[in-house]
């Protein structure tokens, strides 16, 4: 994360202020900073009312900042597209779609030409494990399975930079783990920006190379840690005194932006 | 099952298997048919001996056998058809006018606050009467002819069917139009392919229940101002005293309106195949 300026995504001078249900103006976030100008895999952790959350939806475009600015690609972000991923906490997979439709869907959206579309969504069906899956609706899914489906839609779309805001939060523990295994194993396959709200430190570390720590009220860029583990990682490396240390390090982190 | 009602099914209750869900819902399904055919076949049985044989003033209560009778002649003489299929079309056009412009207003109602706010008033205002309330209003401004009934129907059926469409609209979850943008579809396809696919269960209970509102005040919009149709034949049954016209009548709206319905019921499983109805 250097401040070089031709970074292909920048943070500058991001304030964001709410207006609450009592009238009184909220500051949710301070003068936020941020360059990511290579692959890499970044994690934003932080107490709830850090604004991490409302921090992804700037970059995303889905929300304009009080002031300061986003730039991708040297361009000012003025509202969502599709070079820009987003996966919800919530399950945004269309309901009313089979698993193909909702995967093939932001690739109509942007009419890509339909022999591609086939292409893609056939190899993204088989990347997330859902082979055989492909005419089923959601409803017959289980909530990992829809999360496969919600990341092949994002993935087939080829964005360059992966919002991703709590994507595993709703989760149980043991889908989690072997959808954050999945992630990694997606990421590799098609690098991109990366930037990934969490609260589970486990889950950061193990997932980044980079976190970046947000201080709550007003939400302000704390500390950044980098993760020294090695590509690519297994779920074995989650118990290795290097990765507890790191996580001990990274409490420690989060204690002190309180 | 506490209710004893178990007995009909006893090759089931046999099995030493634990039963299936599949199972357990296949003979709950037969037991619900044979016990609502005797329930409705008392009443038809009861209904029979009455009019046959508690001395009961024919004329009032003609019996089954009467009431065959007469529908056979009005089938024969065409009467029958000739009402049936003016009344139909009545519904036919009055409904799909009606019901098109409420999902065309109300879909834009629910999505577009300009809209909404142009509308909603003018909606809320004749919403609270009764459409046959505003059939002496017609017949003084347009008359008795065939544009007043159908006038009538369509504001039946528009003021049922735009309620559920803009509903629907308006409950579409925020998470699928934002996933939508940042996926990269613009305005118009998130309205086509993910505002109006959600609505679409609404916008169908929405006809469904416009269906039965249009055939409610279609006999009553008969019954007052009408040459032709089943209710108008329901009261020249009346004005004859032939009760039996009117029995036939009545059964025949029933039967019809019952079709109907049960064809809605059967396109809207086919169409919302992907809707959650468990729990």
């Amino acid at each position: 994360m250097t401040d070089a300026v031709t970074a292909e995504l920048t943070v500058s001078g991001v304030h964001q202020t709410f207006i609450t249900t009592d009238g009184k103006p909220m500051n949710v976030l301070n003068n936020i900073n941020l360059n990511f100008d290579e692959e890499k895999f970044v994690s934003i952790v932080g107490h709830s009312g850090c604004g991490k959350s409302t921090l992804l939806r700037i970059v995303s475009g889905l929300q304009r900042p009080t002031r300061g600015s986003v730039r991708f690609k040297g361009h000012e972000v003025t509202g969502p597209g599709a070079d820009r991923g987003m996966v919800f906490q919530q399950d945004a997979v269309f309901p009313w779609l089979t698993v193909r439709r909702n995967i093939e869907f932001g690739m109509e959206a942007r009419g890509v030409a339909r022999e591609e579309i086939g292409r893609q969504s056939k190899r993204w069906i088989e990347l997330v494990g859902l082979t055989g899956w492909e005419d089923a609706y959601p409803k017959e899914l289980s909530g990992g399975m829809r999360k496969r489906v919600d990341l092949a839609r994002v993935y087939a779309n080829s964005p360059e930079v992966m919002l991703m805001d709590e994507p595993f939060g709703a989760l149980d523990q043991q889908t989690k783990s072997v959808m954050q295994g999945e992630l990694l194993r997606l990421w590799q396959n098609s690098r991109s920006i990366v930037l990934f709200v969490t609260h589970d430190l486990e889950e950061a570390i193990y997932l980044s190379d980079e976190i970046v720590v947000l201080a709550p009220r007003p939400g302000r860029v704390k500390s950044k840690m980098q993760v020294s583990l090695a590509r690519p990682r297994e779920d074995g490396m989650r118990l290795t005194t290097e990765f507890l240390e790191q996580k001990r390090a990274l409490h420690e982190l989060l204690k002190e932006s309180l | 099952m506490a209710l004893g009602l178990s007995e009909p099914v006893a090759e089931v209750a046999g099995d030493d298997e634990i039963e299936s869900p599949a199972r357990k819902a296949a003979r709950l399904r037969r037991t619900r048919i044979v016990v609502g055919t005797i329930s409705l076949g008392s009443l038809i049985l009861l209904y029979t001996l009455v009019s046959n044989f508690s001395g009961v003033n024919p004329a009032l209560m003609p019996p089954p056998q009467a009431i065959g009778a007469t529908f056979w002649r009005m089938m024969a003489d065409g009467s029958l058809w000739e009402d049936t299929a003016a009344s139909l079309l009545r519904i036919l056009v009055g409904y799909s006018i009606g019901t098109s412009l409420a999902i065309l207003i109300g879909t834009l109602m629910g999505w577009f606050r300009i809209v909404e706010f142009i509308f909603d008033p003018i909606v809320e205002a004749f919403r609270p009467v009764p459409p046959l309330a505003y059939i002496p209003l017609i017949i003084l401004w347009i008359g008795i002819g065939e544009e007043s009934r159908i006038l009538v129907l369509v504001m039946a059926s528009f003021l049922t069917c735009i309620v559920n469409a803009y509903s629907g609209m308006k409950q579409v979850p925020r998470v699928y139009v934002e996933a939508a943008r940042t996926l990269g579809a613009s305005e118009a396809t998130i309205f086509r392919r993910v505002a109006l696919p959600f609505a679409l269960p609404y916008i169908f209970a929405g006809m469904r229940v416009a269906m039965a509102a249009s055939w409610a005040t279609l006999v009553a919009a008969e019954l007052v101002a009408a040459q032709s149709g089943l209710g108008y034949m329901l009261q020249a049954g009346r004005r004859f005293f032939d009760t039996s016209v009117v029995m036939v009548g009545i059964i025949t709206i029933g039967i019809l309106a019952f079709t109907l319905d049960r064809l809605f019921r059967f396109a809207q499983s086919r169409l919302n195949r992907w809707e959650e109805v468990e729990r």
